[in-house]
């Protein structure tokens, strides 16, 4: 099932992906440029870009799945088949992990090497463990935030511009390394910093030691699924007593 | 209908639209303002805030003390959103026009394709342009005072030209879309060109340092020439060097126009024929 739908948003995701990737390109590279050692501000900036990416994918599927659909009637389809929002983004999941996540990655590691001339696979020399970990850790990401869309949506009259800058917030909070807060442990509010952090640890440029991050990821990513299961079972609960109308 | 009634009802359309976006509104000012903070004050994760002024002022060969590097960096943000809501716009609303709404037959009823396309052009990046920039009127008087407002309606003069030349590109990209395409989500072709334009332009950094795709890329569009033009008017005002990215300007206004004019009118031709 994610197949087809993947299939049928093909030219969604290359555009979300080149989109997000130059966007990015825009900040990044003036930002590094204006650093003392630029290549390691790229290794500091691109994991909480892909960490941001996971994250907007996640909003955005779970705005999908309760906006479009239910103006095309599939949503109806979905439920009555016992498929929520949360069965739903695990469909999605393994596709746009790749796409959003790896193939994002990649690309924005290649295009920033291109402007400073580096090795271009230089977003592939990271500590094997924790690079693994920090990838796959960005599909609780996206469980995460699609479970909250879900609920947000169901409970509030929230649109998707809102959605838009609730995904700005959540951009700013995973650019910025979770070691330049005031209190570091706070940016963990925030799943998609701990897959940064993740990433960031395997460049060797977070402010978290490794072995601290590990214990921490062991015990934030089940309570992060469980929120978002919790959340996302909200959302169905909320859709069953009230029903969904379609809006903007 | 008289200009006065025309001039009204547009008035009236863009404040209901205001009214019921505001949402995207916000997003639209947030963007750049996040932006031209991020500039400035992301560098310094990695050293402090003297060092990257230091930057700063050897990057544009201008000594910069903090506001003057955040007052260039919120004015250079702000054709981040005029390309982006002028390209987005003009294709989506001709694509709208043209392909969902069944708009397309009172159009010919009443105009040529190239009337409308040219109007759509013209009309959509004006107002857009005052909207989407609407956020560096606080902005700059916060830094500036009252030379903020000045320093402002400068800089809409330039991104207003920008946006014109950037809405009859647009209209050319739309007129392929709709009619020589089959195309269904218009909106994944300006997402996808407009970053490519912006970072091919560097905004922030000199252009020497883009890499040279993405440079001949945005060098075929205005988004380069104004930012030469925004940086000229925020370090050196209106003086006689802005002359040279203006005549560039003008240059592909005109190449533009003649393109959309000559595909439009084409277009006409053929689907009054059927």
């Amino acid at each position: 099932m994610g197949g087809v739908l993947a299939r049928l948003h093909l030219t969604s995701y290359l555009a979300w992906i080149i989109n997000g990737v130059f966007w990015s390109i825009i900040l990044i590279i003036p930002a590094s440029y204006l650093s003392p050692n630029p290549v390691i501000t790229l290794k500091l900036l691109v994991p909480g870009i892909i960490g941001m990416s996971l994250a907007s994918t996640g909003l955005w599927t779970g705005t999908e799945f309760l906006r479009w659909m239910v103006h095309d009637g599939l949503t109806d389809m979905f439920r009555e088949n016992g498929m929520g929002v949360y069965h739903y983004i695990v469909c999605t999941l393994p596709v746009d992990f790749f796409l959003s996540g790896v193939v994002s990655l990649a690309l924005l590691g290649l295009v920033s090497s291109s402007f400073y001339g580096i090795d271009p696979v230089w977003w592939l020399r990271g500590d094997p463990l924790l690079m693994t970990l920090g990838l796959f850790t960005l599909m609780v990401v996206e469980l995460f935030y699609g479970g909250l869309a879900g609920y947000l949506y169901t409970k509030t009259r929230l649109s998707s511009s809102w959605t838009g800058i609730l995904q700005i917030g959540v951009t700013v909070g995973t650019v910025i390394p979770a070691s330049a807060y005031p209190l570091p442990y706070l940016a963990f509010l925030n799943p998609a910093s701990l897959s940064a952090e993740l990433l960031r640890a395997s460049y060797g440029v977070s402010g978290f030691l490794s072995r601290p991050l590990m214990l921490l990821t062991s015990v934030l990513t089940p309570t992060y699924l469980l929120v978002g299961w919790v959340l996302s079972k909200k959302c169905d609960e909320l859709i069953a007593r009230y029903g969904l109308e379609y809006r903007m | 209908m008289s200009i006065r009634g025309v001039f009204t009802a547009l008035v009236y359309r863009e404040v209901a639209w205001l009214k019921r976006f505001i949402g995207d509104y916000v997003t639209i000012w947030l963007l750049p303002s996040i932006y031209g903070l991020g500039i400035v004050f992301l560098p310094t994760l990695m050293s402090d805030i003297d060092f990257v002024l230091q930057r700063f002022s050897n990057l544009f060969n201008h000594p910069m003390g903090l506001t003057d590097a955040l007052v260039l960096s919120l004015s250079l943000s702000a054709i981040l959103t005029v390309v982006a809501v002028t390209v987005g716009d003009v294709v989506q609303t001709l694509y709208a026009e043209f392909k969902v709404y069944g708009s397309f037959t009172i159009i010919l009823e009443t105009v040529s394709v190239s009337t409308y396309v040219l109007a759509t052009s013209f009309m959509r990046p004006l107002i857009m342009t005052v909207l989407s920039t609407l956020y560096l009127i606080p902005a700059l008087s916060i830094l500036l005072g009252p030379a903020g407002l000045y320093l402002y309606f400068q800089l809409l003069i330039a991104l207003t030209l920008s946006s014109l030349v950037l809405g009859v590109l647009s209209g050319i990209i739309g007129i392929l879309i709709v009619f020589y395409t089959n195309v269904k989500r218009p909106w994944s072709v300006s997402s996808t060109i407009v970053p490519i334009m912006l970072s091919g332009a560097g905004v922030y950094i000199p252009i020497h340092l883009v890499p040279l795709i993405l440079k001949t890329i945005s060098s075929i569009t205005p988004v380069p020439y104004t930012v030469e033009l925004i940086q000229l008017i925020v370090l050196k005002g209106f003086s006689l060097e802005v002359s040279t990215p203006l005549v560039i300007i003008a240059m592909l206004f005109t190449a533009y126009y003649l393109t959309a004019f000559g595909i439009s009118k084409n277009v006409d031709v053929r689907v009054r024929k059927g």
